[in-house]
């Protein structure tokens, strides 16, 4: 019975389906499931299915990022019951700060971007669109992540990218967290022409970069 | 199974108008009083001669009468089903849809293994009829090529064979030039299905036959079309003038030709088996008067096939037209271009088949990517026709304000429930980023289309035929290899 519930809980973030998701939620906190396993049994294993479907050119973005709703509105009925205990022997996951940076309102690519990175598990933060400078320098110490991605869509605006990562270099964080950046005219050139450490070309090599430069630190 | 809709209501298309098909048609009919046409068949001959037509004996040439053609019109039937042996895959020509068919009788092939041309096999059959029956573009298959490796007066039952076996779909072909040998192609049909009955009912097969341009009939060409009427075995009748060496440089003279030559072949099946299904065909590609060859994927063959599928529809009749043609001899940009210049009016037009994909060289030539990258393009091409729907779903006025200014679309269930009817769906083509492409070995179409057919050919089985069924073929042709040997 528990586990035809965290199986259904899988199923309806496969199908997409919000609704579902949310009710088979409560269901299992009723039926005294742990809410732990319903969430890393079902929900994450129904969002990676979609996350690989997508990985191969099977499923569409909005799937995938309807799935991750899905997946998002269950937890907020799940977390809050996760006993203390489990939460603090729960690994943190890898926070990720991500922006659009200042003099570009191009939204779409970081929004998919996060979307991705949240599926993955990551714990996201987005700084939004048009994000100065000291912006960025401000949240990265307050934040502490792990990773800075910035998002330009013009050559005029990519420059900014530089900018933030100097204006790091004088508050003497930059060697605290890897800054990656992403956009139609940014390449992997580019990345180190600035000094960032990596280069997105699109939204499934930015996961990828994240992870792999997540890992090695 | 459905082809594609017909787009009749939203993006007007037409390259003849009602005045431009009444003065064809009275062309066609001065052609067929006072030329006549040339007839190699004592048998159809005959039957002209005794229904009332003008015939000159020494000369093979008969003049047919308005009247005869106009009977000959209302007697056909119009309602065809072009049955599969899977009857999901059933193709009724309602004038409502439009069914792909392959290209077909390609005489050489670039070795999947070797990449050299080389004459065609029954393997090459097998391989291009399973591609053809796993994608769903692809509604109607006819024997890409011929299987070279077996003996002339048995070869196309061997590829009649080939198809039944690797395929569940409609199977036309364009091969009989004796009657002889349409009773065994209808013999192996039968057997497929059982009973002559079921065949009548069930036609899995249908026939074409090419005219002779301009203006004659081969004999057993026509004669081995009327075994086919008897017994319900739709046929199609086929002209291919070249604008400029066998019919008028003129495309309007190229077409009355071809319609001359067509409807006397329909007055012949009318005569002799009335009521008869039967198709009307038209290949019109121009003759390039430099290079001396078939321009069929020059733009007059897409031109004139529109042209000849809206003559049909005038006629009351369905229509299987050439398209998506290249003398190209590689894939790559100029069959591209001219597979997409000379396939996309008649889809316009709503033709009821269009028979041309996959083969190069003018329609001679095997490469199984072109299967794949042609069913791209017919894809594209379907969805420019579909053009915009408007209504209170499509305007989507509650989802933009739910939106907002600065929002976005992306994971909005309307998305996911239009983005199917709304957007083209690529398989081949490249949208990635270049960081993407690159890391995935900087793949050309051709290299992907690759890929492609290898998982089909790894992946897809057909229904296999029953075992009896295999053994009663393998005993047809062995009868016929003694029959029709020379």
């Amino acid at each position: 019975m528990k586990k035809e519930i965290v199986n259904k809980l899988k199923d309806s973030v496969v199908s997409c389906d919000v609704e579902g998701a949310v009710k088979t939620a409560e269901e299992a906190l009723k039926a005294g499931v742990d809410p732990v396993e319903a969430i890393e049994d079902g929900l994450a294993k129904g969002i990676r299915v979609v996350g690989d479907r997508f990985g191969a050119g099977e499923a569409f973005l909005t799937e995938l990022m309807i799935a991750a709703q899905a997946m998002k509105q269950a937890m907020t009925v799940l977390e809050p019951a996760i006993s203390k205990s489990a939460k603090a022997t729960k690994k943190a996951p890898a926070k990720v700060m991500i922006g659009t940076v200042e003099g570009d309102i191009h939204d779409i690519g970081k929004t998919i971007v996060t979307t991705m990175l949240a599926v993955e598990g990551f714990d996201v933060v987005d700084l939004g669109v048009d994000v100065p400078v000291e912006t960025f320098v401000k949240k990265t110490i307050e934040e502490k992540p792990d990773v800075v991605g910035m998002s330009a869509l013009m050559t005029t605006t990519m420059l900014k990218m530089a900018d933030v990562i100097k204006a790091l270099e004088k508050k003497g964080s930059r060697r605290k967290v890897k800054v990656v950046v992403g956009g139609a005219p940014t390449s992997k050139e580019w990345a180190e022409e600035i000094g960032a450490d990596g280069h997105g070309g699109d939204a499934m090599e930015a996961v990828k970069l994240t992870k792999e430069l997540v890992r090695a630190s | 199974m459905w082809g594609f809709p017909r787009q009749t209501q939203k993006i007007k298309f037409s390259v003849l108008s009602k005045d431009d098909l009444e003065a064809i048609h009275w062309a066609t009919l001065d052609v067929l009083e006072t030329t006549g046409i040339r007839i190699h068949s004592e048998k159809c001959v005959r039957i002209l001669d005794e229904a009332g037509c003008t015939v000159d004996h020494k000369n093979h040439i008969v003049l047919i009468p308005s009247h005869l053609v106009e009977e000959a019109l209302r007697k056909k039937s119009r309602a065809i089903r072009l049955c599969a042996r899977n009857p999901k895959y059933d193709a009724n020509l309602d004038s409502r849809h439009v069914y792909i068919t392959t290209d077909g009788n390609g005489t050489q092939t670039y070795d999947p293994n070797t990449g050299q041309r080389r004459a065609s096999t029954k393997d090459d059959i097998a391989k291009s009829a399973i591609i053809s029956d796993a994608l769903d573009e692809i509604h109607i298959y006819w024997p890409m090529v011929s299987a070279r490796d077996f003996p002339g007066h048995i070869r196309h039952l061997h590829d009649l064979e080939a198809c039944f076996a690797n395929t569940e779909k409609h199977v036309t072909f364009e091969t009989t030039m004796r009657p002889k040998e349409a009773l065994y192609q209808i013999e192996m049909a039968t057997a497929v299905l059982g009973s002559k009955e079921e065949l009548r009912k069930r036609p899995i097969i249908s026939s074409l036959h090419c005219t002779n341009a301009p203006l004659q009939l081969h004999g057993g060409c026509i004669e081995a079309a009327l075994e086919f009427a008897k017994v319900g075995v739709p046929t199609m009748f086929f002209g291919m003038p070249q604008p400029g060496a066998t019919g008028p440089v003129t495309l309007a003279g190229s077409i009355v030709v071809n319609n001359a030559e067509v409807l006397s072949c329909l007055v012949i099946a009318q005569l002799a088996y009335p009521g008869a299904p039967v198709i009307y065909g038209a290949g019109i590609a121009a003759f390039d008067l430099k290079a001396c060859m078939r321009a069929g994927g020059g733009p007059e063959h897409g031109l004139t096939g529109a042209a000849l599928g809206e003559l049909a529809r005038y006629y009351n009749m369905p229509s299987i037209v050439g398209g998506f043609v290249s003398t190209a001899k590689t894939p790559g940009a100029q069959a591209t271009y001219d597979k997409l210049t000379s396939g996309f009016p008649q889809i316009f037009s709503g033709c009821d088949m269009i028979a041309g994909i996959g083969l190069l060289d003018d329609c001679t030539t095997l490469q199984l990517e072109e299967i794949v990258i042609d069913t791209e393009i017919v894809k594209i091409v379907f969805r420019l026709a579909k053009g915009i729907e408007v209504n209170d779903e499509t305007l989507a006025l509650d989802l933009i304000r739910k939106v907002g200014p600065g929002g976005n679309f992306l994971a909005e269930r309307h998305t996911l429930d239009h983005l199917r009817k709304e957007h083209f769906i690529p398989v081949l083509t490249d949208r990635r980023s270049y960081e993407a492409w690159l890391k995935d070995g900087a793949k050309d179409l051709v290299k992907r289309a690759k890929e492609k057919v290898k998982t089909i050919l790894e992946k897809h089985r057909p229904d296999p035929l029953e075992k009896d069924v295999v053994k009663r073929i393998g005993q047809i042709i062995k009868r016929a290899n003694k029959d029709l040997s020379p």
